[in-house]
Order: structure tokens, then C-alpha cells, then sequence
């Protein structure tokens, strides 16, 4: 079925909004990664058994994590003309207590998180409340969900689906308000749409911070037989999932970004780079693409305009330079994963030697809200300079690890908080920001606001990763943990990187086996400067911040080595 | 035109080439291990590094494919370049300890002896990645290629099998600067079986590829040329008649320039592909001659002389 114009997309939203209020029963469960890994399949089979068996009838949906990882698998309960209720670490075998509390109109107290009166549907600006006529006492006791301390400090832009709708279901996310920003965006010039794009003040999520409407000028006012959209998906870090969680959670969002993206450069073709390590995101975006194409929101004629686009996805092996968007241009080309020299820009020669965008998704999924909503809109978000919200992994040694969405500005310190603090008794030494290429930063910096420029002046970037440190750390292990990290995912380019790297590890694991002197740590700083200039790109010149980051605030974890 | 400053100096040059090759015209130095002007810059080795100020920025970059732009100023001895390329060859001298180059172009930049917590390797192979873009973009028969990620990249041959791609010319052998690249030519190479020995005949061995190919001999001395694969290669490649391969460079005919004929029009020196014929004037008479030194014997210009001057 193909649409073709506003007022059909607008109907088929309405229906599909219709169609999810007027069910009597839904259950939905978060069967991300993160809930797999706690067995959510099991639990969704224990729950079909069980509603079966006890004679109800309920849509019984996957969805993407809520964020709160910590408490999968996770279950939304709607029934019809109540709040939305929440439980957390629902095993399979509490399926039966937790239908049978459905069936009798009460809650399962023990597992209730919270409830939610009304959804709020970031792109068209409103709120769509709950009925709640015939709440029973259990449920108004249970805290709101903008009461929840989870969820005081957060507001969702680019998560904005993510754990509300199935996001195999192209359906749901129109009812949400999906794809209507497109429409809007073809009606308009393309150069307004950059525009809008500016005046919010957008810029990258990938760590860098480059006004994305900057970017989309460059590319469209440069000169090309072709242009490309590529949405970068590559997440080489350890330990982070915003990616995953995006595309396992709400693919459309990242699509439809593209596409906008696409229509404001003049890009007829664009790409989508996903690590195979990620099979379900891999599965939801594929199936996202199908359907856009079956809706007629992809391919000749995008929503009866004259924009024509194509979409195909591209596996990476996920390397961590990968992530580097001339890396990503040259593995999309068929070959070796390196980078090139800039200038030029991708934006002026990109893939083919043709302008190209390329964009993180989280940049990406929050453009659909921008057109929707207005520049000026997101512009209000976050602090001058630094619109908007972010998407954080939060992990380490933290109570609840977590994916959250702070706007930009809100303290280290509240973000810790929402993850409810360095994991008990323990205390907090260090944060690291955007993964092994962030730098260190110490205890005493928790006071800093989350922006690109703040975090820049204290040598750090804003990448997605955030990791508690604790004080049973030692802070040279650390290092050389990232050392050994670098060390398999150096593309081997540059003399530099590649050796630099190999004998900055051997430097440090001789110290921390306690056979190094204070010539490794003086040589370790020696180095430094050098290989930052020496590198091409952003890997090898962030590996020696790590090195003096830690060499600067923890002096005292190297020479604890050192012998006599 | 633009105009650029190197070390102080105002130097007027084109657009479109690299710092290093404006550098070179201008008798400035810059050392580099991974430059080769029949290749395009690749910025592996990172030895060219110099300082280049933009505006008012300052940033390092390699001087082999960065491209000069109005206004620039570079600074080819800075300490900050200087750092950049000591610790480059302390890192290699610490890989490759033993080729002589690279002990030659350390000791250029400074550098005779790695620091003692440095611990050395016994490596031969730098990484420039000159024998994998020579066998690319030169002979373009894509043979070898880096393998591997990380601190383990290395150059090889597929799966480290021989390959059909493989023409064992010995471009590789021939650019390698630590000499790493083995090519050894066999009069009568023999096998040894078990149960006896078998002889090959005149064989190449690219020792690195484990390619082992036999060696045409030519039709007329009997003298060996250069192995089969790489003359079919070359004959596929090439405008040039088949039959040329048959024959050694010794052997192969070479034009002869009636003068009386020769009318000096010049068709054979912009057809011929090696460039060997060239025209000169003689007693006030413009004629053509031929440098056999770059004549591959094709035998195109004889067909292409509109008075059958050349045979």
C-alpha cells in the first residue's frame, strides 16, 4: 500500500492510534538485547500461556527497552481506560501472579515501578492521557512516571519511541506522529529545511560536535554527479549499547532523519552502516526498510513528491575506527578500513569521490523532531551553544546501569544520580566520557555541566559512554586496559598510532607489573605530544590523552608501580 | 598561481600539488619513507610531517598528499615536526633494528639509538605500503594487500597460498626500501621428492608470495626473458603485438630512420607508447630518432610512418 500524501498518513495514524487505545489488554515486553539477555522471550511465551490459560484476551507485544536496563525484563501493562503500569524484573515465573493481578484489576506490588497517566508524543507536541476513570487504589499510589527519580532528570528526543511502540510495526510509529515531519519537510524548500537544522543548533552525537546544518550546507551547495546520506551506526566501544538500543527499539526514527537528510542535501541514495554484531538491530532496521518501502515512504516518488531515495543497509565488521566517518566512507567503498586525509571534507568528497553526509543515528533520530517541532524548539533545550539532549550508556560501577537522555547541561553528578549512584560502598574516582577516547576525568569534576564545550576545556568529548570509576581502581590498569584496546583496533596506517600504541602498552604493562621506572612514565609523556601530531585521525590522537589524563589527576596509581 | 611560504620563503606554484613536491622544486628537504612519485601519497609512514598555518591555525600534517592552498605557511623545521619525526624513527628503529635505511634515515633526523625502555623487535617490514600500491596502481595486478588489523597488519598474499594474481615481476622487490621483498631467479630449480628429485627448469621465486613461476626463454638466443605469466599479463595489458613477447629486449628488431625518406611530420613520436622516438634537428633538417634505450621493439611506428621511412 503506498501513501501519497499528508491526509492518508494522518488517517492511517489515527487508526493506528485507535487501534492501540481501543484494546482492552496490552502487555508489552522489552525484548531488547538487554531484555533477552534476561530471557523477556521466555517470559513472553509464560505470559501468552498464562493469558490463554486464565481466559483473557490481550495483545501481547515486543518492544524496545525503556532505558532502564537494570530492571529487565520489563512489562507495560495498559488496560483500557487505566494508566500504563510499569514492572521491573518480571521473571517467567512470576507470569501467572502477574496475569492473574491483570485479571482481578489489582497490581503485582512487589514488581510495580510506576505509572504513566498520560504518553507524551514529542513530535506533534502533546500529551495522550490514559484514561483513568476506574483506576483501583493499588495503582494511584504507585509514583508517576515524571515523579519517578528515573525519570525526573530526562527528557526523550531521540529515545522518544524506544519501549512505547513494536518497532517491527511501521503502524505504531505513525501513530506517534511518525513520518508526519517528513511530509512537512517536503513541503518545504530544502534550503529551509537546512535552515531549520541551524537555527536549532544541532551538532554531531558521534563526539566531535559539528553543526550538523553546517555539514548539510557544505554538502549541498558542493558540486557532485551524485550525493550520499550515510547514518552511522557503528558503535566500536566497549561496553555501550545507544546504537543497538536505538535501532532494536525505534528504527523508523533513524530512517526517517535519513531521509529528511537526504531530501535537504539532494542525496538520491544513502546508507546505513550496522555492525553484524548487532543481529536484532540489524533485523529491525531491514524490516523498518521493507515497510517504508512498502508504504511508498522510500523509493520513486517519496509520499507522491518528486524525491526519489534509496536505502541500503550495509553490514560492518565493527571496528572501532569504523566509527570514523572517512573510515566508514572507504569500508562502504569495499575496502580496508581507514581513514583519509581531510581536507577534503566527505561533505565536499565523499563516498565515490561525491559529497557526502555522514551522521551518527542519534543525530539523525532527533531531526525528525526538529522539523516537527521547530528549530527555535530545540534550540530551547540544554544551554546556549549546546542544543538539545543526549543519549548516555551508563555503566561501570554504578548502581543501574542504564541508557538515559539528559538534556545537554545537567550535571555528572545528576547523571550519576539517575543511575542511582557509585555502586554501594564504593566510592567515586573518576568518570570516563565517550569511551576509550574520551579522556579521564576525576572526582572533583562531577560538578561539570554535560556540554561539548565544557567537557572539551577539561580535555574530555562528549561521546555516548559513561563510565563510574570507583576508587578500587587503579587507574594505570585502566589505562592499559584501553591501551590493549587500541591495540587491536588501530587500522595500522599511521607509524605513529600503530607502533606508538604497541610500545605505549608495553610501557604500562611493565609498570604495572611493577617492573617499570620513572623512565617508562617520562617517556610515557614524552610521546604524547608527538603521536597526537604524528596521527591522521582521531584515534591515534585521542590514545595519548588517556595516558595523560590519567598521568595528570592519578600520579599516584603510576608511581604505586614503581619499586623503591 | 597562488603563493605559499615555505620556512620564510615566498614560492609561487600551481594548485593541485602537494607540499612535498613544491618543497622538492625548491631544493627544501623533507625526509619520507612511503613517497614514490609513480604512486599516489598514501601518508603511512608519517616521516613528512611539517607545520602548516592556515589562518590562524596551526595543525601537523604530512606533507606527501596534503595539498598546497593560497596563503599557507609551512614550516619544515620546526621542533614540533622535529618531535613528530624522531619519535617515527625511534618507533620504526625499534621495529626494524637491522635494514640499513632505516638505520640511515634515523640517524638523518637524529635518532642513532632507541631509548632502553623502547624494547627492540626483529622486524624487517615498516608498513609503507609502497610494494601494495605499486602492485595496485603500477603493475595493477592487486596481488598483495595488507592483512590483519591492529598492531598485527602485515603484507600478504591471500590466505598466504599462492596466488594466480601473482605475475612474480618483482615491482615490489624493486620499491621495498628495507629490501625485505625477496625475488630469486633459479637456472634449473629442482624438487625434491622422496622418492627422487624432479627438475622445474628455469624458474622465479617471489620468496614473500610463495609464487614459483617458470621462465620464458627467447625464440631467437635462447636467452631466458621473464616468467610466462608475467609476458601473457603484459601482452593482455599492452597495445603491443603478441609476438613481441617471444623475444628478449636483446633480440627484439629496432627501427632504422631512412633519413632520405624521414620528412620530419613526427607521427611516430606521439604514437609511440614508450615515448623512444623523439624529433631533432640536423643540419637544419628536422628529423626523428629513435633511443633504444626506451624502445621496446612493438614495431607500431613502422606502421604508422606515411612514407615507410621506419623499418
Amino acid at each position: 500500500m503506498k501513501v501519497t500524501n499528508e491526509k492518508d498518513l494522518k488517517a492511517l495514524g489515527t487508526q493506528a492510534r485507535k487501534k492501540m487505545s481501543e484494546a482492552a489488554l496490552r502487555i508489552q515486553v522489552g525484548t531488547s538485547t538487554c531484555g533477552l539477555s534476561r530471557r523477556a522471550d521466555l517470559l513472553k511465551q509464560a505470559l501468552e500461556a498464562e493469558v490463554k490459560k486464565q481466559g483473557l484476551a490481550a495483545d501481547i507485544v515486543e518492544v524496545g527497552c525503556n532505558g532502564m536496563c537494570y530492571q529487565e525484563p520489563i512489562v507495560d501493562v495498559i488496560q483500557k481506560g487505566r494508566p500504563k503500569i510499569t514492572y521491573g524484573a518480571v521473571t517467567a515465573d512470576k507470569a501467572a501472579a502477574l496475569v492473574k493481578a491483570i485479571k482481578s484489576g489489582s497490581v503485582l506490588k512487589e514488581h510495580a515501578l510506576f505509572r504513566t497517566d498520560a504518553e507524551e508524543n514529542v513530535i506533534a507536541g502533546e500529551s495522550i492521557p490514559y484514561g483513568t476513570d476506574e483506576a483501583p487504589q493499588p495503582l494511584k499510589e504507585l509514583p508517576e512516571r515524571g515523579s519517578y527519580p528515573f525519570y525526573q532528570k530526562q527528557q526523550k528526543i531521540a529515545l522518544r519511541n524506544a519501549g512505547l511502540i513494536d518497532p517491527t510495526c511501521i503502524d505504531e510509529y505513525i501513530a506517534f506522529g511518525g513520518y508526519s515531519a517528513l511530509a512537512a519537510a517536503l513541503a518545504m524548500p530544502a534550503m529551509q529545511v537546512i535552515q531549520e537544522v541551524i537555527t536549532s543548533g544541532l551538532r554531531g552525537r558521534g563526539g566531535a560536535g559539528f553543526p550538523t546544518g553546517i555539514k548539510w550546507k557544505t554538502c549541498s551547495e558542493a558540486a557532485g554527479e551524485a550525493k550520499y546520506v550515510v547514518a552511522n551506526g557503528s558503535e566500536g566501544d566497549p561496553d555501550i549499547g545507544m546504537h543497538r538500543s536505538m535501532m532494536e527499539g525505534d528504527p523508523h526514527a533513524v530512517l526517517e532523519g535519513l531521509i529528511i537528510a537526504a531530501y535537504a542535501v539532494g542525496a538520491s541514495k544513502g546508507f546505513i552502516y550496522v555492525s553484524t554484531h548487532y543481529p536484532a538491530a540489524l533485523a529491525n532496521i531491514r524490516e523498518a526498510v521493507r515497510q517504508a518501502y512498502d508504504y511508498g515512504l522510500l523509493g520513486e516518488a517519496v509520499l507522491g513528491s518528486t524525491f526519489s531515495f534509496d536505502v541500503i543497509i550495509d553490514e560492518g565488521s565493527g571496528g572501532y575506527v569504523c566509527g570514523e566517518e572517512t573510515a566508514l566512507i572507504t569500508t562502504l567503498e569495499g575496502r580496508y578500513g581507514e581513514p583519509r586525509p581531510r581536507p577534503p571534507f566527505p561533505a565536499q568528497k565523499g563516498l565515490w569521490g561525491q559529497p557526502t553526509v555522514v551522521n551518527n543515528l542519534e543525530t539523525l533520530a532527533m531531526v525528525p523532531a526538529i522539523i516537527a517541532r521547530g528549530g527555535k524548539w530545540f534550540s530551547g533545550i540544554g544551554t546556549r551553544g549546546n542544543a538539545g539532549t543526549k543519549v548516555l550508556s551508563l555503566n561501570g560501577s554504578i548502581t543501574r546501569p542504564c541508557l538515559v537522555e539528559v538534556p545537554l547541561g545537567t550535571t555528572l553528578e545528576e547523571i550519576i544520580a539517575i543511575g542511582g549512584g557509585v555502586s554501594a560502598g564504593k566510592k567515586l574516582k573518576a568518570v570516563t566520557i565517550g569511551g576509550p577516547s574520551g579522556s579521564v576525568l576525576p572526582a572533583q569534576s562531577v560538578k561539570l555541566p554535560l556540554t561539548y564545550d565544557d567537557l572539551n576545556k577539561a580535555g574530555a568529548i562528549l561521546g555516548a559512554g559513561f563510565t563510574v570509576i570507583d576508587d578500587s581502581v587503579n587507574m594505570a590498569d585502566l589505562a592499559l586496559y584501553f591501551l590493549n584496546f587500541f591495540k587491536e583496533e588501530t587500522c595500522g596506517k599511521c607509524t605513529t598510532c600503530r607502533e606508538g600504541v604497541k610500545k605505549m602498552c608495553e610501557l604500562v604493562g611493565e609498570l604495572c607489573q611493577g617492573q617499570g621506572r620513572q623512565g617508562h612514565i617520562d617517556l610515557l609523556k614524552q610521546m604524547s605530544q608527538p603521536m597526537i601530531d604524528g596521527s591522521l585521525c582521531a584515534l591515534g590522537k585521542t590514545v595519548p590523552v588517556v595516558i595523560t589524563s590519567t598521568l595528570k589527576h592519578f600520579a599516584a596509581d603510576y608511581s604505586h608501580y614503581i619499586k623503591g | 598561481m597562488i603563493t605559499i611560504t615555505i620556512n620564510g620563503k615566498k614560492i609561487k606554484t600551481e594548485e593541485g600539488r602537494t607540499i612535498l613536491e613544491v618543497a622538492r622544486d625548491e631544493g627544501i628537504h623533507i625526509p619520507n619513507l612511503c613517497s614514490n612519485d609513480a604512486l599516489k601519497p598514501a601518508g603511512n609512514c608519517r616521516l613528512c610531517s611539517v607545520e602548516v598555518t592556515q589562518g590562524d591555525r596551526t595543525t601537523i600534517e604530512t606533507s606527501c598528499n596534503y595539498l598546497v592552498q593560497e596563503g599557507m605557511k609551512v614550516a619544515t623545521d620546526t621542533e614540533r615536526v622535529k618531535d613528530v619525526r624522531k619519535l617515527v624513527m625511534e618507533l620504526l628503529l625499534a621495529r626494524c633494528p637491522n635494514p640499513k635505511k632505516i638505520r640511515d634515515v634515523a640517524a638523518e633526523v637524529g635518532v642513532t639509538a632507541v631509548r632502553e625502555e623502547f624494547s627492540l623487535e626483529n622486524e624487517y617490514c615498516i608498513l609503507c605500503g609502497l610494494c601494495v600500491r605499486t602492485c595496485a596502481e603500477v603493475v595493477q595486478a592487486n596481488a598483495i594487500d595488507f592483512e590483519g588489523s591492529g598492531i598485527n597488519k602485515r603484507v600478504a598474499v591471500p590466505f598466504d597460498e599462492s596466488s594466480k594474481e601473482c605475475i612474480a615481476c618483482g615491482s615490489c622487490a624493486l620499491v621495498c626500501p628495507t629490501q625485505i621483498i625477496k625475488m630469486h631467479n633459479f637456472d634449473n630449480a629442482q624438487v625434491v621428492y622422496a622418492d627422487g628429485e624432479q627438475n622445474l627448469g628455469a624458474q622465479r621465486l617471489m620468496q614473500n608470495w610463495k609464487t614459483e613461476l617458470p621462465i620464458k626463454f627467447c625464440k631467437s638466443c635462447g636467452n631466458p626473458i621473464a616468467p610466462e605469466r608475467q609476458l601473457t599479463w603484459l601482452g593482455n595489458k599492452m597495445i603491443f603485438p603478441p609476438e613481441m613477447f617471444n623475444l628478449c629486449q636483446t633480440c627484439r628488431s629496432y627501427p632504422t630512420i631512412d633519413e632520405e625518406i624521414c620528412m620530419g611530420c613526427g607521427q611516430c613520436c606521439d604514437n609511440c607508447p614508450c615515448c623512444a622516438l623523439e624529433l631533432k634537428e640536423e643540419k637544419g633538417e628536422i628529423k626523428s630518432f629513435c633511443f633504444t634505450g626506451n624502445c621496446t621493439g612493438c614495431r607500431i611506428c613502422e606502421d604508422i610512418c606515411p612514407r615507410a621511412a621506419i623499418s
